[in-house]
């Protein structure tokens, strides 16, 4: 038990020391849309899915909106700058905000 | 071993076949179709076809005058306008117009045209046939010189054209012109044509072709072998064949079709020794028992008597459900009255009732196997009628009725009763007889207010006496639950019965548990009720609060959201107040308000008409922004600071 909290604790300090900023408040929206994410599934636990479009489209928006954040994080992570090497920070950005345009299209199509 | 007796027994039964049904046919051309075909040749006279009044010219004759002057017209018209060949269509006006004894002269160019034409080169045997026949209808003498010519031409075109109408018209062109020996050669092709026809079902002979053309291969073959003394062209089986291929064309339309049906009934019935003669039974085979006496028709193909009356007809009768032979070498003896009536008496045989097998053997040279039935007479020899309780709580009443009396009383039966019928049938000739099997036994129940019936099959039991037995509670649907007074039938029938009847044996009065009254089902006619779409019901939604409050949660991770910059220090001191920035997310902020609106009211197209401005804008003023930024990094290496966070 002991092991554990150390081990928590060490994870916690060394992700608090050596992540870049920029990462962390990126990592604080991913949050932000996971916590969003479980309050509509419980929700739809609690109450139904009815209207099921409705429903459908707010999670799907909720589950993309995140897939797109990690993206975005893993491509302005400079450790992956190997990986990513024609793709800067910005354009990474640009792509994001480009995607989130086309998605929210199609998610206010589909809430009714 | 066993394989092997099959075997040569089959061998056997097919070789003993044609010895039991030899040189005989089972029709011939009876008053009924020569009556036709008379109508048939009566039609042709009426009809504007020049070959129809031809060949009906041909066959009978024109006995009013003012017909006969038409007709004699008609076929002048008929021949100038006829679409067929020039030497077929000159052979029918000449014909026709001999046939019909005429008083008008033919026209001089057809007939100059005609004498003209055995001089050029023919162009088939049927063009040479029709030739000559012409010819030979004018009464023109063929020169020795042309003959030769056209025997010649005919080898040629022979040698060229072996089809059957081609060979089938050189053999009645060889005909025509008269033998002589150099026309020998013909006579050795008429085995060629008739190996080639073909068989069917093992019974019928016939040419490809049909009925013309199997008639004029026929008529040729006969007439050519005897004009050269040669044996006949088929055997006495083949003949049979063909004489049943020609019978079974009996109904032909047309007069021409009519016409070569009777030449080749004639010359195959004339042909001796081969000639097929009919052997059948007189009636529809059906004798009584009483008096059976079996009458046997022996004629030939046309229906007339034979020329060579036969002298000795004798007939084996057997039973044809186990062969057993009931008479051997019983003699047929002619009718005096009728030359073509054979009779033979059979009652001192006593046949029982049965179908039975008679081999009809006139003269050793003609067999025919026919079938015939004697009928029985069915005797009731007891009925008795009775009711009985359903569950054998008493005894059962029963009631005899003697034939054809009907019962007294009126019987009167109720749910809980049954009712019964026994019967047992014999047959009369025999005294004392066992309980015989008929193939139909039916009680049927009618009620005469409704005019409904109700049909049973009554059972044979072990003893051979037929039972019918009804409960009434249980076969109230079968009457519809309808009580009433119903009368009892009895039908007895079977083929070999010649008195099948129909007996009212008793009334009943039925009672069924339940009267239910058939009201008759009422039509509905008008316009049915409109069919209105549903939607689907919404589902139960949830109260306003839970909505409510799941609203507001979902809202609470945004303040996090902002709680938790605002802790991490958000550096917005980057944000320079240059055009793009301020574009870019005015821009952006304008792209979401639009899609909120769109989520209000508008539609796809209307959103997308504004979005493509605002988009493209945003857009221009990112990339410039973006592009700073970058231009700023890599100047200064700063890596603090961040304006992609703010923006959101």
């Amino acid at each position: 038990m002991v092991e554990i909290t150390g081990v928590i604790a060490k994870f916690y300090n060394d992700y608090v020391q050596n992540t870049p900023k920029k990462l962390k408040l990126v990592d604080i929206y991913l949050g932000y849309i996971l916590l969003t994410g479980i309050i509509q599934f419980v929700y739809c636990c609690l109450v139904g899915t009815f209207p099921f479009n409705s429903f459908l489209s707010g999670f799907i928006s909720t589950v993309s909106c995140f897939v797109l954040a990690v993206c975005l994080r893993l491509q302005a992570n400079p450790q992956n700058k190997a990986v990513f090497a024609g793709i800067s920070p910005e354009r990474g950005f640009a792509d994001f905000i480009f995607a989130h345009v086309i998605l929210h299209l199609v998610v206010m199509n589909f809430i009714g | 071993m066993l394989n092997l007796g099959l075997a040569i027994l089959f061998v056997l039964g097919t070789c003993a076949a044609p010895t039991w049904s030899s040189r005989t046919v089972d029709s011939h051309l009876g008053p009924k179709d020569l009556t036709r075909l008379q109508k048939v040749f009566v039609d042709g006279f009426a009809s504007s076809d020049l070959q129809a009044i031809f060949f009906s010219s041909l066959n009978i004759e024109s006995t009013d005058p003012t017909q006969k002057d038409a007709l004699c017209k008609k076929i002048v018209d008929l021949h100038a306008e006829s679409k067929l060949n020039s030497f077929e269509k000159d052979y029918y006006l000449i014909g026709a117009n001999k046939n019909l004894r005429c008083s008008t002269k033919l026209d001089e160019s057809v007939l100059s045209k005609i004498y003209s034409a055995l001089e050029s080169e023919l162009g088939s045997s049927q063009e040479i046939y029709y030739r000559v026949n012409t010819h030979k209808q004018l009464g023109v003498q063929i020169s020795e010189a042309n003959q030769s010519k056209l025997y010649k031409r005919l080898q040629e075109l022979l040698k060229k054209d072996d089809t059957l109408s081609g060979l089938g018209y050189a053999f009645n062109a060889a005909i025509q012109l008269g033998g002589g020996s150099a026309g020998a050669f013909i006579a050795s092709r008429v085995e060629d044509a008739i190996v080639q026809a073909d068989e069917v079902d093992g019974t019928l002979l016939q040419f490809e072709g049909g009925l013309s053309i199997t008639a004029l291969i026929i008529n040729g073959a006969f007439g050519v072998t005897k004009a050269y003394g040669k044996p006949a062209p088929v055997s006495a089986v083949q003949a049979v064949k063909f004489a049943n291929y020609f019978l079974s064309r009996r109904s032909v339309q047309t007069a021409k079709g009519a016409h070569v049906l009777i030449e080749a009934l004639k010359t195959l019935s004339s042909a001796e020794k081969i000639a097929p003669v009919c052997v059948q039974l007189i009636g529809n085979g059906q004798l009584e028992a009483k008096s059976p006496s079996l009458n046997v028709a022996v004629l030939d193909l046309l229906g007339k008597p034979l020329a060579a009356t036969p002298q000795n007809v004798q007939v084996k009768i057997s039973l044809k459900k186990d062969n057993s032979v009931l008479a051997e070498n019983t003699k047929l003896v002619s009718k005096s009255s009728d030359k073509t009536t054979y009779v033979a008496d059979l009652s001192s045989l006593k046949p029982g009732r049965g179908a039975y097998l008679a081999e009809v053997n006139v003269d050793g040279v003609y067999k025919q196997k026919l079938q015939f039935k004697v009928l029985g007479r069915v005797k009731v020899q007891s009925l008795e009628v009775g009711i009985a309780e359903s569950d054998a709580s008493a005894a059962t009443r029963k009631q005899s009725v003697v034939y054809p009396n009907k019962l007294k009383e009126t019987l009167s039966v109720d749910s809980t009763q049954k009712l019964l019928l026994k019967i047992v049938l014999v047959e009369e000739s025999v005294p004392n007889g066992k309980p015989i099997a008929v193939q139909q036994a039916f009680v049927r129940l009618y009620n005469e207010k409704t005019d409904k019936e109700t049909i049973f099959v009554a059972e044979q039991d072990s003893s051979k006496a037929y039972k019918f037995d009804m409960d009434v509670g249980n076969n109230g649907k079968n009457f519809n639950y309808q009580s009433g007074t119903y009368q009892v039938y009895l039908t007895v029938g079977d083929a070999s019965l010649s008195n099948s009847f129909e007996w009212l044996v008793a009334d009943v009065q039925l009672k069924f548990n339940q009267d239910r009254e058939v009201s008759p089902k009422k039509t509905v006619t008008g316009p049915l009720p409109e069919i209105i779409h549903q939607f689907r019901v919404p589902d139960k939604r949830p109260p306003r609060i839970v909505s409510d409050i799941f609203t507001g949660l979902c809202i609470t991770p945004l303040v996090l959201l902002f709680v938790f910059w605002g802790k991490l220090g958000i550096n917005i001191s980057n944000l320079s107040l240059s055009l793009s920035t301020i574009g870019f997310h005015v821009g952006f902020g304008g792209i979401l308000t639009l899609f909120f609106v769109f989520w209000l009211q508008l539609d796809m197209f209307q959103t997308l008409r504004l979005l493509i401005p605002i988009a493209v804008f945003t857009f221009l003023c990112g990339n410039r922004l973006l592009r700073n930024l970058y231009a700023q990094r890599t100047n200064a290496k700063s890596s603090t600071g961040s304006a992609s966070g703010a923006s959101q």
